[in-house]
């Protein structure tokens, strides 16, 4: 924290208002603006990534229930009731479906709604960068003056305390900000996982019902729609697998999220230049795309 | 006899995905939640043919089994697939120098990973 004895062991106001205007703030601002940068990358990442799976996931399924219909024409009586329950199961299946997906979509809002806290300590941290120019300024005609009756330090102090003041208030924005975010984090997996495990319950009760169907149906036609279903189902649970990134995303989310705390306040606290961010990644080579076989 | 394949990956998903697309191809599965697990299972059973290992997992890292799998002489022909999300040339580099046979990202294709593990077990 940027407090009065930081500039108390400053030798004169002058030297601190310059240290502020011209190495603490802009730091700072570059910081969190960096910082809001990677988590509304991050968030829309993640959105983009439980959209595309789900949805993925959704056109297959649709296919399922298409050749469940299907089935219904080669079936008997027996059968036709057992389908038309599953029927019934799909359109359950896919309003509760709709509800978990805008569920999810407000998680992720919610989190990147916290980011609005970033962008206010943003703007304060500029507006401070403006005022201890001028205090720089203010200080500069003053310290030509010393030797005289000392008011004009007087007020500078004043200042240069109410300021300190606002670093405090700005911290405390972002370290609430930051935490806000992290909470958020867990229900966003939370709802991937209803997902998931709602979706899979829901493959596992339809192919109950088509191998049912199947069994009672005649000639070869019903086989073969088996087949497709069993198929179809398999590429349906693929693309359940994004549970699996989404979770490793988050908690490499809630790590770097940490390390941005720590520089935003090593550079409020003035303790000077920091190394430039890295993104985590190490240089050098080409990563292998989702999906890819990569035999040494 | 059917070859048997220890899926290691603290994904319960994960795990039932790899077990179903192995189990349908004919493999016996073998299941491990972390590395420390499949470290263990591995060292007891002997008729483990292939493994298909997670990198991120609580208590011990994919990479670290590895390394520890082939600092023994007898499991030096093991053949160890890494199948994860992670795609950074560093990871895949120690994973190769570790003595792994391969490495896919996550979400992986079922064909693709029969196909890989009938090449790798010879089936």
């Amino acid at each position: 924290m940027l407090g009065a004895s930081w500039f108390a062991t400053r030798p004169a106001a002058e030297t601190a208002a310059v240290d502020c205007a011209e190495v603490v703030h802009p730091q700072a601002v570059a910081e969190l603006v960096h910082g809001k940068k990677r988590i509304v990358a991050w968030v829309e990442d993640l959105r983009a990534l439980t959209e595309r799976e789900i949805l993925a996931c959704g056109d297959v399924l649709s296919r399922i229930v298409d050749h469940v219909r299907a089935l219904v024409a080669d079936t008997d009586q027996t059968v036709q009731a057992s389908l038309a329950r599953s029927e019934s199961l799909t359109s359950r299946f896919v309003t509760e479906m709709q509800d978990d997906i805008l569920a999810q979509e407000d998680a992720v809002k919610q989190v990147l709604t916290l980011t609005d806290g970033i962008e206010s300590a943003i703007d304060a941290i500029n507006s401070l960068a403006q005022s201890s120019h001028m205090l720089a300024i203010n200080a500069r005609i003053e310290a030509a003056r010393l030797g005289g009756d000392g008011r004009g330090v007087a007020v500078i102090a004043d200042q240069m305390r109410e300021m300190s003041k606002t670093v405090r208030v700005t911290a405390d924005t972002v370290r609430a900000s930051i935490a806000g975010l992290r909470e958020g984090l867990p229900s966003v997996r939370e709802r991937a996982t209803s997902i998931n495990e709602r979706t899979r319950s829901f493959i596992d009760v339809m192919a109950e019902h088509v191998k049912s169907a199947a069994r009672h149906s005649q000639g070869g036609a019903s086989t073969s729609r088996l087949d497709a279903v069993i198929e179809l189902s398999n590429v349906a649970l693929s693309h359940l697998q994004f549970q699996d990134p989404l979770a490793q995303k988050l908690a490499s989310m809630d790590r770097d999220l940490e390390v941005i705390v720590g520089r935003v306040r090593r550079v409020l606290d003035g303790d000077g230049e920091l190394d430039a961010i890295e993104d985590g990644r190490a240089s050098g080579g080409v990563e292998p795309a989702p999906g890819d076989v990569m035999l040494f | 006899m059917s070859k048997t394949i220890l899926v290691v990956d603290d994904s319960d998903t994960v795990r039932q995905q790899v077990s179903l697309a192995l189990k349908q191809a004919g493999f016996s599965i073998a299941e491990a939640a972390d590395g420390q697990e499949g470290l263990a299972m591995i060292e007891s059973n002997r008729n483990i043919a292939m493994v298909v290992c997670d990198v991120n997992m609580p208590r011990m890292n994919g990479l670290e089994m590895v390394e520890s799998v082939k600092r023994k002489a007898e499991n030096k022909t093991l053949p160890i697939l890494m199948l994860t999300t992670e795609g950074q040339p560093s990871l895949i580099r120690r994973a190769k120098e570790a003595g792994a046979v391969g490495w896919i990202v996550k979400p992986f294709n079922a064909t693709q990973l029969v196909q890989t593990a009938k090449h790798l077990t010879n089936a």
